[in-house]
């Protein structure tokens, strides 16, 4: 990410495998994420050896750091960040240790040739410290006692939702006309399907599907969902049952997204000593006044209107799990980077798909 | 980083101690003039260049603070390498958690100790811990083993999340100083740290295991496993003399 100035590397891809292997270092379960190839043969291990040799003292103590982070992280973290309305940019890192005094590393793929892009960080903090910065976007929040409960599929709905509200005030500037603010079954459908099929960073749906898993949504589930939008409280429902309009809670979401400064969403994997994987999911949309947080659980969503500190506490509790992975050796298959579930490799493609996630990882 | 064959250490090791004999030890050989040693001096750096790149950054211990695996430099083909050399040993810049404190160890000596043309203190023949360190509430140290050529290596590893104020380290094992690398690169080097020998070294474990000062890694022990308790320990009742021993060219010294 740009924020995060702190030195970076580039290592080849095939020189990896054997650097690992020649230096001793233990592997753990989650390094598997970052599927490093496994170079059997001679050539690449002169290769890899020439490429240590050729570095400086200071660089082989910087790259001994990484290599060691890379083979056995303690936990990893995916963020993605939508920043206003215009890019979305992602970053990985991998964790020394739970105590975010210690170092971390941000590993990408390099513009160019088989490398890792890899940026060291003197302490996991930094990382932390990034998420802040685009929390706090340099302006105050008000906060309010918001903090919904809802399945995953309700929040999707109330988020297109949220959207359609923002793109019919785009329309009325447009168009110089007044704001219509009825919305229809048929209008949050589309919205919602647009959003599975697009990732605009304009809407917020299209960001947050992704953490929820939500991959097709049936046209009748949503007009289930509207309707418990309107029981929770949400929404007021016109006497024909067709359209709805936000109440005051609503509109106090709608318009605090409607011009959101960052989105930013986080994923967590770290493994116990056993080897078992879990994950954190969570999103937080940094709105005009309002910060909103969605703690992603497996069976629901909670919607929180935060503060700063809060946030801080969530981030710094995410980012420090208390399990020690174990460094045991692992095969050499990859995990999803979602959800930490290992991958299977699909031979007429050639590559590895997840069935959890229903996606080919990358 | 390089991997070791043990032919081509030997031979290694032996071209570094006839360089250095021929640099600073007297008696070896015929007088050398001014050219000869500078081209001397000039071959001992590339062949100490050379053996850093071979010296193994092994995992030896488990931070219990923060949970990493702590790899640290560690010549373990023998003690003959300047690794062991007490005045001025040749060690990479270690890689270790920011909780580091400090590293002390010991070897139980199985047949001769090697000859070497510089001075050796291995420490003593069984571990030991540092009371008036290991008693601050902040420190945590961790017991490991390992083989270190044809001997027994313990090695004790002190960690803090912050480092008590009132209280120094000792030198680093087998060296004159106490050395680390901060988290921003700085190198800090403290020759004036006192040897352990002069801090009342405790031999006597069992308490500083039961109650959780002192954890344990089975002897060479891939995954650095940390262990507590007395179950099973295998660190309790050492045999092992608890001199300090003071080693040149394989002859055990007398130190006024």
């Amino acid at each position: 990410m740009e924020s995060t100035s702190v030195p970076r590397v580039n290592i080849p891809k095939y020189a990896l495998d054997h650097l690992m292997d020649t230096q001793g270092l233990l592997r753990n379960e989650l390094s598997r994420v970052f599927m490093i190839p496994e170079t059997e043969t001679q050539d690449w291990k002169k290769y890899a050896l020439d490429w240590w040799n050729n570095q400086t003292p200071e660089n082989e103590h910087t790259l001994r750091e990484i290599l060691q982070i890379m083979a056995a992280p303690s936990h990893l973290a995916y963020m993605t960040v939508c920043i206003s309305d215009t890019m979305i940019q992602e970053a990985n890192a991998a964790f020394s240790s739970p105590l975010l005094t210690e170092p971390a590393v941000i590993v990408g793929e390099a513009p160019e040739g088989d490398n890792y892009e890899v940026k060291h960080m003197v302490e996991g903090n930094v990382f932390a410290n990034t998420i802040m910065m685009y929390l706090d976007a340099h302006s105050d929040i008000a906060t309010t006692d918001l903090a919904v409960e809802m399945s995953h599929l309700d929040l999707a709905v109330l988020l297109a939702t949220v959207d359609l509200y923002k793109r019919k005030h785009m329309l009325s500037l447009m168009e110089h006309l007044e704001v219509d603010d009825i919305l229809t079954y048929d209008d949050i459908d589309k919205s919602l399907q647009n959003s599975l099929i697009s990732n605009d960073p304009r809407w917020v749906t299209s960001f947050v599907l992704d953490y929820l898993g939500i991959n097709e949504v049936e046209s009748a589930s949503v007009y289930d969902s509207a309707q418990n939008l309107f029981t929770q409280g949400w929404m007021r429902m016109s006497e024909d049952q067709k359209a709805f309009s936000f109440t005051d809670h609503g509109i106090l979401l709608a318009e605090s997204i409607r011009n959101k400064v960052n989105t930013v969403g986080l994923r967590t994997l770290a493994s116990t000593m056993e080897g078992k994987v879990g994950s954190n999911k969570l999103v937080f949309i940094r709105g005009s006044q309002l910060l909103w947080f969605i703690e992603i659980q497996p069976q629901k969503a909670v919607l929180t209107s935060i503060n700063l500190d809060q946030a801080v506490e969530i981030v710094t509790s995410v980012l420090t799990p208390d399990t020690i992975p174990d460094s045991a050796p692992v095969s050499a298959d990859p995990v999803c980077k979602k959800c930490g579930t290992p991958a299977t490799f699909v031979e007429e493609y050639q590559r590895w798909y997840c069935y959890e996630c229903k996606e080919y990882i990358q | 980083m390089t991997p070791i064959e043990t032919q081509g250490y030997t031979n290694l090791i032996n071209e570094i101690h006839t360089a250095y004999r021929q640099l600073f030890a007297s008696g070896w050989g015929e007088p050398q003039s001014d050219e000869t040693l500078e081209q001397i001096s000039k071959e001992l750096d590339i062949l100490s260049d050379n053996y850093l790149k071979i010296v193994p950054q092994k995992p030896l211990s488990r931070c219990p603070i923060s949970g990493r695996v702590v790899y640290h430099s560690l010549d373990t083909l023998s003690i003959a390498g300047p690794w062991w050399n007490y005045t001025s040993p040749t060690r990479p810049l270690e890689n270790l958690p920011n909780t580091y404190y400090m590293l002390n160890g010991a070897i139980k000596m199985e047949g001769a100790v090697e000859k070497t043309p510089w001075q050796i203190r291995p420490g003593p023949e069984k571990p030991y811990v540092i009371p008036d360190i290991l008693e601050r509430e902040e420190v945590v140290a961790v017991l490991s083993s390992t083989k270190i050529g044809s001997h027994t290596g313990f090695m004790v590893f002190y960690y803090a999340e912050n480092w008590p104020q009132d209280v120094l380290p000792t030198k680093t094992w087998a060296c004159n100083s106490w050395k680390n690398v901060d988290r921003d690169g700085v190198v800090e080097v403290y020759p004036r740290f006192s040897d352990p020998a002069e801090r009342n070294p405790d031999y006597n474990l069992t308490e500083w295991i039961k109650e959780e000062k002192l954890l344990w890694i089975q002897p060479d022990e891939k995954s650095q496993r940390l262990r507590a308790g007395l179950i099973e320990c295998p660190y309790l009742g050492l045999e092992g003399s608890e001199d300090f021993p003071v080693y040149i060219e394989g002859e055990k010294m007398e130190i006024l």
